[in-house]
C-alpha cells in the first residue's frame, strides 16, 4: 500500500512541470478572458521560442556539469554583427562586401559556434571554471556588441534590393500564421532530442556530467564532449541573435541582456540537474513554456512587475525543492526495493 | 479545510480580475523601469489619469530591452487593450512593436522619447531633450566662465537619448575652445556608478572644474562624490528635473538640470488617447515637442515631482 | 583523423558558399545601389533660409504692441532701437548688444545676440517653412535649428562687422524674440545701423 502511494507520488513528481503548465493555463484562462485563444497561444509560443532555444543549448551545457552565462551577450553580438553586415557591409581596403542573407545566417551561426568553442577550450584545456569563463565571455561579447556601432542601433536590417541583401526579416515574420521562431524552435528541439536520446554522443553528454572519471575510463573524450556542449549552446544563441534582430527589425546592442538567466531557469524547471548527469529536452521545452505562460499570463492579468519577479523567483526555487524531493524519494524507493528483494 | 481556503483565495482572485474588466477598456502603460523616479512618475500619473477618465490601466516596464517591449506589446494586443501609452526602448528598435499594435488596430501614443518613423503612432509627445540639453549646457558654460577642463558622464551607450543629450551638450560646449573635456565615461544612468566614476575621475584629473551628466541620477551621484571630496568648486549639470537633483541645485551643489515635463506629457497622452477613443479625434500633429525648462538656483523652488509651477 | 577531414570539408563548403553569396562594391558607393541620401542640416537650411527670413520679416510686429510676458518660446518682432552697450565674451564668440527700443518704457532688458555662437532655437521655432514632423528625429530637428543660427551669422551679422563702435547708434532690427524672466533675447534676421 505504502509502495503504491510512493509510486503514484513519483509519477506525479516526474510529470510535475507538465502538470504545473496545465494548471497555469487553466488558471490564466479564468483570470484573463482573452488568454485562452489561438492568438494568445501563438504569442506565448513565439516568446517561449526566444529563451526556449537558448535553453536547448543550455541543457547540453548543464547536463555536462557546466554553465553558459555568455548566451545573452552572444545574442546581442550576433545581432549587431548581422545588422552591421546588412547595413554597412564589411569594408576591406577600398572595397565593401555585402553578403546575401543566407550567407549572413551561415556566418553568424559560425560566430556563435566559434564563441562556444572558445568557451569550451578555456574551460577544458586551461581548466578555468565554467562560471568564470562564460562570465568573462559574457562581458567581452557585450562590449564587442556595443563597440560595433558605438552603442547605436542598426535600423536598416531589411536590406536593399540593390545590394542583394534583402530577406532577414523573414525570420521574424509569420509563416502560415505561425512565427518563424517557433519553427526554428521546433526543428532545433527535434534535432536536440534525437542527439541526446538516440545517438551514442547523447549518452556521452550524460555520462560526462554524471561521473566524469568513469566516463573517461570507459573511453569517452570528456573534453571533446564538453567543448561540443558549449558549441551547441553558442549555435543556439546565434539563432536567437538572428531571430530577435529580425523580429525587432533592428539590431540593438543591449539585446539579450540577462536572457541567460531565463534559459537557465527554463532548463532547471525542466528537471535538468544543476550538478549535471541528468536532463531531458522535453523537460526543458515544458520548463520554457511554464516561464512563458507565467510571464505573459501575469502581464495580461495586470500583475505588477515587481510581483512578477517575486513569483518567478519563487517558482524556480520551488521547482528545485521538488526536484530534490523526487531524488530523495527515488533513493528511498531504490533502497526499499533492495530490502524487499533480500 | 486548508484546501477550501486555497480554493476560496483563488476564487477571490479570479473575481477581482473579472470585476476590473467592466471598465471602458484597458490602457497599457509601458515605460522603461519603475525603479527610476522619472519613469515611476509616468506610471503613477498615467494610471491615475486613465482611471480618472474611466479606464482600467496596467503599467509595465520593458527595462530598455526592445525584445521585452515587443513581448509586452504583443501581450497588450492579446489582452485587447484599447490603447497603448509607451516610453519606448529605442528610436529604431521600437518601430516594429508599434507597427504590430497599429496592425492590430490599437492606437499607440508615444511619450518622452520618439521613434524614427512617422505615420504609425497617433501621437509622439516628445520631451525636447535636444533643446533641454542645449539650454542647461548654456547655463553651465556661463557658470564655467567659458573656460576650464571638465568630464562627462554618459548614460547607457545603447540608449538613443544618451547620444541625443551628449551631442546637444557638445553642440553648445564645443564652440568654446577653452573648454576642454579630459574624461568621458559611461555611468549607465546609475547613481552608484555616477558616484564611483566621479571619484575615479577626480583622482585621475583633479584639475577639472566641471562635470556634465546625461541624467539626474548620475548627476546626483557625481554631486555627492564632489561634496564628499570637498570639491565644491566643481560645476555639475544633469537632465530630467528630479526632486533629488533639485535638492542639490537648491544647496548650490549642482548648477542645474533641465526639467522634462513628464507628468504633463503623460497627462496629455492620456487625454489625447481618450479623445481618440471617444470620437476618433487625432491631435493636430503626430510629433509634438514639449520643451524642457532649464532649472537653476533661481527657479528651483518652482519644481516638485516633475511639475513646474510658476510662483 | 576522420573527424578532422570532415571538419575541414565543412569549413571549405562554408567558405565556398559564403564567397559565392557576396556583392563587392567600391567603398562609399552604397548610395548608387540603395538610393539613400544622408541627412544634411546645412544643405537643408541653406535652401530654406530666404523663405524663412522673408516669413519672419512678413510676420514681424512692432515690439511695443506686444505683451512681452507672452513672448514665451518666440515671436517675430521688428523695431528701432538705440544701442546701449556692446559686450564680447569667450574670446569674441559670444558677442551681443543691449538695446533700448524706441518709445519703450517698461522694465524688460533687451539683448541682441551677435554670435558667432548663438543660443536657443528661436529662428527655428517661429518659422513654419519646416516643421518637426519633416525630420526623422529631434537630433535632426536640433541640428536644423543650429544650422539656421549659422545662416543668421553668415547672412545677417557677419557682413556688418559689428564692434564696440556701434554704441549709441540707432539700429533697425527684425528678428525672433524670446523672453526668460524680464530679459528679452533677440536673434536677428535683418539688421541695419543708421
Amino acid at each position: 500500500m505504502k509502495k503504491d502511494n510512493n509510486q503514484l507520488v513519483m509519477t506525479l513528481l516526474k510529470g510535475r512541470t507538465f502538470i504545473v503548465l496545465i494548471l497555469l493555463v487553466i488558471f490564466f484562462s479564468f483570470a484573463s478572458s482573452s488568454f485562452l485563444s489561438l492568438n494568445t497561444l501563438t504569442m506565448v509560443a513565439k516568446h517561449v521560442a526566444l529563451y526556449g532555444i537558448l535553453a536547448l543549448g543550455m541543457t547540453f551545457v548543464i547536463i555536462t556539469g557546466g554553465i553558459d552565462l555568455s548566451v545573452g551577450s552572444v545574442v546581442g553580438l550576433v545581432g549587431m554583427l548581422a545588422g552591421g553586415l546588412i547595413q554597412e557591409g564589411f569594408t576591406f581596403g577600398d572595397k565593401t562586401l555585402y553578403f546575401t542573407v543566407p550567407a549572413i545566417i551561415v556566418l553568424m551561426l559560425c560566430v556563435g559556434c566559434l564563441i562556444g568553442w572558445i568557451n569550451g577550450i578555456i574551460i577544458t584545456k586551461l581548466n578555468v571554471a565554467a562560471f568564470i569563463t562564460t562570465l568573462g565571455t559574457m562581458y567581452i561579447c557585450r562590449g564587442l556588441a556595443n563597440l560595433r556601432s558605438n552603442g547605436a542601433t542598426f535600423a536598416s536590417i531589411g536590406g536593399f534590393e540593390g545590394l542583394g541583401n534583402v530577406g532577414l526579416k523573414a525570420l521574424g515574420a509569420d509563416w502560415l500564421g505561425i512565427p518563424a521562431g517557433v519553427y526554428v524552435f521546433a526543428i532545433l528541439s527535434f534535432m536536440a532530442a534525437i542527439l541526446l536520446n538516440k545517438t551514442p554522443t547523447g549518452w556521452h553528454f550524460l555520462a560526462v556530467g554524471g561521473n566524469e572519471k568513469s566516463a573517461k575510463l570507459s573511453g569517452i573524450k570528456s573534453d571533446q564532449v564538453k567543448i561540443w556542449a558549449y558549441i551547441i549552446s553558442g549555435f543556439c544563441a546565434a539563432w536567437i541573435g538572428l531571430i530577435n534582430t529580425a523580429q525587432l527589425s533592428a539590431a540593438h546592442p543591449a539585446s539579450g541582456d540577462g536572457w541567460e538567466m531565463n534559459a537557465i531557469a527554463a532548463t532547471v524547471l525542466g528537471g535538468t540537474s544543476m550538478s549535471g548527469g541528468s536532463g531531458t529536452i522535453i523537460g526543458t521545452i515544458v520548463g520554457a513554456f511554464v516561464i512563458g505562460v507565467i510571464n505573459d499570463g501575469m502581464t495580461m492579468c495586470g500583475v505588477s512587475e515587481f510581483w512578477q519577479k517575486i513569483i518567478r523567483g519563487a517558482v524556480i526555487i520551488l521547482a528545485v525543492i521538488i526536484d530534490q524531493t523526487q531524488r530523495n524519494l527515488q533513493a528511498k524507493m531504490a533502497l526499499q526495493a533492495r530490502n524487499e528483494s533480500k | 479545510m486548508k484546501k477550501l481556503s486555497v480554493i476560496a483565495v483563488a476564487f477571490a482572485m479570479i473575481l477581482s480580475f473579472a470585476f476590473s474588466a467592466f471598465a471602458a477598456g484597458t490602457i497599457y502603460i509601458i515605460t522603461p523601469s519603475a525603479s527610476n523616479p522619472f519613469f515611476a512618475t509616468e506610471q503613477r500619473v498615467g494610471v491615475a489619469k486613465a482611471q480618472e477618465l474611466g479606464y482600467e490601466a496596467k503599467a509595465f516596464s520593458h527595462d530598455d530591452d526592445a525584445a521585452k517591449q515587443l513581448e509586452l506589446f504583443e501581450a497588450a494586443i492579446s489582452d485587447k487593450a484599447v490603447a497603448i501609452i509607451c516610453d519606448n526602448a529605442g528610436a529604431d528598435a521600437s518601430i516594429e512593436a508599434v507597427r504590430k499594435a497599429v496592425d492590430a488596430k490599437i492606437p499607440v501614443f508615444l511619450i518622452d522619447r520618439e521613434i524614427n518613423e512617422s505615420g504609425l503612432a497617433i501621437a509622439q509627445i516628445v520631451a525636447d531633450n535636444a533643446q533641454g540639453a542645449a539650454a542647461i549646457a548654456e547655463k553651465w558654460v556661463e557658470a564655467m566662465d567659458y573656460q576650464g577642463k571638465y568630464a562627462e558622464l554618459l548614460g547607457l551607450e545603447s540608449d538613443t537619448n544618451c547620444w541625443v543629450r551628449s551631442q546637444n551638450y557638445h553642440s553648445v560646449i564645443d564652440e568654446y575652445p577653452d573648454l576642454e573635456m579630459v574624461a568621458q565615461q559611461s555611468a549607465n544612468w546609475s547613481q552608484t556608478e555616477g558616484y564611483s566614476k566621479t571619484e575615479a575621475i577626480l583622482q585621475a584629473h583633479p584639475e577639472i572644474t566641471g562635470i556634465i551628466c546625461g541624467n539626474d541620477t548620475m548627476a546626483c551621484g557625481a554631486a555627492q562624490a564632489c561634496v564628499d571630496a570637498k570639491r565644491t568648486d566643481i560645476k555639475i549639470i544633469g537632465l530630467d528635473g528630479s526632486d533629488d537633483a533639485a535638492a542639490y541645485v537648491a544647496k548650490g551643489q549642482m548648477v542645474g538640470t533641465a526639467l522634462q515635463q513628464i507628468a504633463r506629457i503623460t497627462e496629455i497622452s492620456i487625454e489625447q488617447a481618450d479623445a481618440y477613443l471617444k470620437d476618433g479625434t487625432k491631435p493636430a500633429s503626430e510629433k509634438q515637442l514639449v520643451p524642457c525648462i532649464a532649472i537653476t538656483k533661481d527657479n528651483v523652488a518652482n519644481l516638485s515631482q516633475f511639475v513646474y509651477t510658476e510662483k | 583523423m576522420k573527424a578532422k577531414i570532415i571538419g575541414v570539408l565543412i569549413l571549405v563548403a562554408i567558405v565556398a558558399f559564403v564567397s559565392n553569396q557576396v556583392l563587392v562594391i567600391e567603398k562609399g558607393t552604397e548610395g548608387q545601389y540603395t538610393g539613400v541620401v544622408a541627412f544634411d542640416a546645412n544643405a537643408s537650411s541653406g535652401s530654406d533660409w530666404q523663405h524663412i527670413a522673408a516669413e519672419i520679416s512678413g510676420n514681424a510686429v512692432d515690439i511695443n504692441t506686444l505683451d512681452l510676458a507672452e513672448l514665451g518660446a518666440g515671436k517675430s518682432v521688428k523695431f528701432k532701437a538705440t544701442v546701449e552697450e556692446f559686450t564680447s565674451k569667450a574670446n569674441g564668440k559670444r558677442n551681443s548688444i543691449t538695446i533700448k527700443p524706441e518709445n519703450y518704457s517698461g522694465n524688460y532688458k533687451f539683448t541682441v545676440q551677435l554670435g558667432s555662437i548663438y543660443s536657443g532655437t528661436a529662428i527655428r521655432d517661429v518659422q513654419t517653412v519646416k516643421k518637426f514632423g519633416d525630420f526623422t528625429n529631434q537630433t535632426e530637428w536640433s541640428q536644423y535649428a543650429k544650422a539656421l543660427n549659422n545662416q543668421v551669422h553668415e547672412n545677417v551679422v557677419a557682413p556688418l562687422g559689428i564692434n564696440s563702435e556701434v554704441k549709441g547708434k540707432n539700429v533697425n532690427i527684425t528678428g525672433a524674440a524670446t523672453a526668460t524672466g524680464s530679459e528679452v533675447l533677440i536673434t536677428p534676421v535683418e539688421m541695419s545701423f543708421e
